[in-house]
């Protein structure tokens, strides 16, 4: 995996502030191209406009990333995640909610956002994204172990923000 | 910050969704927390409702539309309040609600419970302004 920069992408909420990745060299984070695909697609214009709110206005402003919240994402059969790191989607599943969206909970202030698809069939997970998903363990592993293992990053001590030792904004995995 | 491309989906946002999303967020979270307060799996709750464990899980976590008649059933075997409407007839006036705190709905219920000369004691109790006119 190459190199890829952690960056916010929204802070704006009382309870949570949400990062993402984006590759280096690209313009895009992972969560801005999720957005932008979508939204592009009149089915999913309403079903995307609902995951936006869900996470600034149920998430970000007024719960928190609480665990009842996401889902852990069981297709991990294929490959495994560690567990510390563990990929888990959020969940708006009302009406057959037909996104899913591939994220690291670490912890109930902050989120990362991946990219994530649609989940096309009842029982298989999301069939359209099992590279996103491939991808989001990559970046997680890696996010957790400047975190956890290695303390490249520190989180804030109001729990809200994740720095490098530079308190760069832009932080480069 | 925010990014532009969330704040361009949420500004095109009708209010009805926002309002669709935050019921969500907060029945989920409610019916959860009992579970937790209450030290229920969702195994146990599926006992009491005469249900499949993967069943109640669709409820709670899966391909499910609540309906009146699933929440009522909820209610009546959790034995908390759910969902409440307000015996008074209320008005509430949506602003555009993107960056301010929103209500959960014990707070709703207890802003509908209050009239407009009450609003001085919405603002002591949560040290806001109420997020939402509101009149009686």
């Amino acid at each position: 995996m190459n190199t890829f920069i952690l960056e916010i992408f929204d802070d704006t909420g009382s309870k949570c502030t949400f990062y993402s990745v984006r590759n280096e060299g690209e313009l895009s984070s992972e969560a801005i191209k999720f957005f932008t695909k979508y939204r592009s697609v009149p089915e999913y214009k309403e079903t995307i406009q609902i995951l936006a709110n869900f996470i600034v206005r149920v998430i970000g402003n007024k719960k928190g990333a609480k665990e009842s919240l996401f889902r852990f994402e069981n297709s991990a059969s294929a490959l495994p995640p560690s567990g510390k790191h563990r990929i888990e989607e959020l969940i708006f599943d009302f009406g057959r909610f037909p996104l899913r969206l591939y994220c690291y909970r670490i912890s109930e202030q902050i989120v990362v956002l991946f990219n994530g698809g649609v989940k096309t069939s009842h029982t298989a997970q999301i069939s359209d994204s099992s590279i996103y998903f491939h991808e989001a363990n990559q970046y997680s592993k890696r996010i957790y172990e400047a975190l956890f293992v290695k303390k490249d990053l520190i989180i804030s001590s109001n729990g809200r923000e994740i720095n490098n030792s530079n308190k760069e904004i832009e932080i480069i995995l | 910050m925010r990014s532009k491309i969330l704040q361009e989906i949420l500004d095109d946002t009708p209010k009805e969704l926002e309002i669709f999303t935050d019921l969500y967020g907060d029945i989920v979270d409610r019916i959860n927390s009992i579970l937790i307060e209450k030290r229920m799996f969702q195994k146990d709750l599926a006992a009491k409702l005469g249900k499949s464990p993967s069943e109640i899980n669709k409820w709670l976590n899966g391909d499910h539309n609540f309906t009146l008649r699933s929440l009522a059933k909820l209610q009546f075997e959790l034995g908390e309040i759910i969902l409440e409407v307000p015996e008074k007839r209320s008005k509430i006036e949506y602003k555009k609600t993107s960056n301010i705190n929103i209500p959960s709905v014990d707070q709703f219920i207890t802003l509908s419970r209050l009239n407009n000369s009450n609003v001085e004691h919405w603002s002591k109790v949560n040290k806001t302004n109420p997020p939402y006119g509101i009149a009686a």
